[in-house]
């Protein structure tokens, strides 16, 4: 492909991206009074630029009156203005972002508007870690009183996307620091019942069970917990969400997983519905291989024999079975296979 | 089927491309040029068409993002005295990279890109300023081991211990780092599933447990059972781990990077590369994963996220990755720990054993 073919399909691009921008009928730094005292810094990227950016004019102006603005250290209003226009163009440059802070804090603006500019910021980039700090930032200052603030905005995100893991980093962070636990477990309920297959809110709901200052620890809810996964893994036993849950409630305690009945029970109903349940047959293959003594219904559920059946037959079947119901991971049972003890191999 | 040497051809011609210019699109990522450089070189090494480009001409570029200590005034005493993601901040251009501004200062990523991109192409690193630079990087990690990307301030998490666990050892030296705290860090990270999230308590998540799992093997903290070629370790339960990640291959053979959403191009590299650190590789299903990577490649080149959407530089980068790992004959094999060829891997373990 030659250059100037390449260069016409780039100037396509940016011609339409230009489009985007125009109806804010944006005036160009250089024709406005205020900044008629400010030398624009230009870029210099070198004799050789690689990946060099074909910037829209509008890109390159901005950014050099903030690099003038920047090597002057002005801390003024109208360079808050100005980191606005930066932000608005590039919200991933935190340059822009950290000397917008240090402005803030020497103007001692009024950090309440901060948290609308940001939510007006963050409409169109839900997505970018910069903006996630600013917001820490500024709700850190305030302090506790922006507890409920904070909430609120994670879940004006949530009701976009669910699964933003930003804002779950936020929310998480907003619990540890400003609190706000009381009501948690039912928020993670409530994003459950809309959508079970959610796996930021199971994830949710076990760091509240885990650090909640209400709640009595993951051991102390365990039984309750292994409840709300029975129910959840009843709706649809092929949801790993809840399965990955249950056996996380167990976690460092392999003992109380396989004395656990309540366990047993879910494996046992799952498999009473189908034999082909992946994962009921995963977990109690699990459960094998921690010396669980499986007991007669369940290896009836299986359509065993339960005087032919041992642990290691019974572990070696359901690696077989696994390996025709779920295809797509043949090798990964095959492996699981060939690490079932046989316990007259001594 | 592996993917011909004709259609690896499309792939080169679009890294190529980009390599020479980006569209106004892409000024969300002017913090990142090195990044963005870094996708295309290593893309461009895979591919063995890296004689294509002039890498004396892109060594000397990347050295100008180098900071160098600032003679005198304000804040540069905690600077991070690594490399900028890009000369926006307004420095001059110099060979072997300018003085800290004001508000100035290396960034984690962006110097991890420029040491990759530098080894890549053979350079020797004799211009990186290695003491200046791991000094430096030492202030950047946090009290609960976490690194923050730059001495300003930014958020804190797995990626960026990552970043400065690659830094070490391709400067082949641990000085920035306080392993002991980073590796407790990264445990902190584990969920109850046994993926890593981004931070402690946090969703497993497939690129964070990618940097968990190449992090603690770079540290030794976790090593490759000789006998079995699989991972084992007192810290971690490997075979849970094993598991959360072969269970991220979705029916349509590309792997997501969480339970329940959607598969992606990239997880053919963060959690199919995860099985591949673990030595666990071959289980999952190569010849799927390989259709869904088919249908995630544009005719004219470049990988999208998912099947149908425009490629990206991202997504390009770890489409090959993903290719390398399937065994593609015809694409470099990957050192995925370091993220680049082991050939590029090589060079550094050799001159670290000259020197």
């Amino acid at each position: 492909m030659s250059s100037s073919e390449s260069d016409a399909s780039l100037e396509g691009e940016e011609d339409e991206f230009e489009e985007e921008h125009e109806a804010e009928k944006w005036v160009p730094l250089s024709e406005r009074a205020e900044w008629a005292d400010v030398r624009p810094l230009p870029q210099d990227d070198g004799p050789h630029p690689v990946v060099p950016i074909l910037y829209t004019p509008r890109f390159r102006q901005t950014m050099d009156y903030f690099r003038a603005i920047l090597a002057l250290d002005e801390r003024s209003p109208r360079s808050l203005l100005l980191t606005q226009e930066v932000i608005m163009l590039n919200a991933g440059n935190y340059t822009v972002w950290h000397f917008r802070r240090l402005v803030l804090q020497d103007l001692s603006s009024d950090l309440l508007e901060e948290l609308k500019f940001i939510e007006r910021i963050a409409e169109s980039n839900y997505k970018n870690y910069q903006i996630w700090h600013h917001r820490r930032w500024t709700a850190e200052k305030l302090g506790s009183a922006a507890m409920i603030s904070e909430l609120h905005f994670t879940e004006k995100v949530f009701s976009k996307d669910a699964k933003n893991y930003h804002a779950w980093s936020h929310r998480q962070w907003v619990l540890r620091t400003l609190g706000g636990w009381e009501g948690e477990l039912d928020f993670c309920d409530k994003l459950l019942q809309q959508d079970i297959y959610n796996n930021s809110a199971w994830n949710q709901r076990f760091f509240v069970i885990k650090n909640s200052p209400y709640l009595g620890g993951v051991q102390g809810m365990r039984e309750m917990e292994i409840k709300y996964c029975k129910d959840a893994i009843a709706v649809d036993s092929a949801n790993e969400s809840p399965w990955r849950y249950l056996k996380g409630l167990f976690k460092g305690d392999n003992e109380a997983l396989v004395r656990s009945g309540a366990v047993a029970d879910i494996i046992l109903q799952e498999l009473q519905k189908s034999k082909e349940c992946i994962f009921a047959l995963d977990l109690l293959l699990d459960l094998l291989n921690l010396g669980y003594e499986p007991p007669h219904d369940l290896i009836k559920s299986l359509g065993l024999d339960k005087d032919m059946c041992s642990a290691f037959k019974m572990a070696t079947f359901i690696c077989t079975c696994l390996k025709k119901i779920d295809a797509m991971r043949v090798l990964y049972w095959d492996w699981r296979l060939a690490a079932v003890v046989n316990p007259s191999d001594g | 089927m592996h993917i011909s040497i004709t259609d690896l051809e499309a792939h080169s011609q679009f890294a190529l491309f980009m390599f020479h210019g980006l569209p106004a699109s892409a000024q969300p990522e002017d913090v990142n040029r090195l990044t963005l450089a870094y996708f295309l070189i290593s893309s461009l090494d895979l591919l063995h068409a890296l004689s294509r480009i002039d890498a004396t001409q892109v060594i000397d570029w990347v050295y100008g993002h180098q900071v160098l200590p600032a003679p005198s005034l304000h804040d540069s005493g905690n600077c991070f005295l690594g490399f900028r993601g890009s000369l926006s901040v307004g420095v001059q251009f110099r060979p072997l990279g300018a003085s800290a501004l004001l508000h100035d200062g290396g960034h984690l990523a962006s110097t991890y890109s420029a040491l990759a991109i530098l080894t890549i192409l053979g350079d020797d690193l004799c211009r990186v300023q290695k003491h200046a630079l791991l000094g430096s990087m030492k202030k950047l990690q946090q009290q609960d081991g976490s690194f923050t990307s730059v001495h300003m301030g930014t958020e804190t998490d797995l990626r960026f211990v990552y970043c400065a666990v690659a830094i070490s050892v391709i400067l082949n030296d641990w000085a920035g780092v306080d392993t002991q705290k980073a590796s407790k860090y990264i445990l902190d990270c584990q969920s109850y599933d046994n993926g890593f999230g981004l931070v402690p308590g946090q969703e497993s998540h497939g690129g964070a447990t990618y940097c968990a799992i190449a992090s603690l093997l770079m540290m030794g903290y976790i090593k490759v059972d000789p006998l079995s070629k699989i991972v084992s370790s007192p810290l971690l339960d490997i075979s849970g781990l094993i598991k959360w990640c072969i269970q991220k291959q979705t029916q349509s053979g590309g792997f997501h990077g969480r339970t329940n959403k959607d598969p992606d191009t990239c997880y053919a590299f963060w959690v199919a590369g995860s099985l591949h650190l673990l030595g666990a590789g071959h289980l999952c299903n190569a010849d799927a994963l390989q259709d869904f990577l088919k249908r995630c490649a544009d005719k004219y080149g470049g990988f999208s996220k998912w099947p149908g959407e425009s490629p990206d530089l991202l997504h390009s980068y770890y489409g090959i990755c993903g290719l390398s790992l399937l065994g593609n004959p015809n694409i470099k094999q990957l050192c995925c720990k370091l993220g680049m060829s082991i050939e590029a891997a090589d060079r550094l373990e050799r001159a670290r054993n000259e020197g």
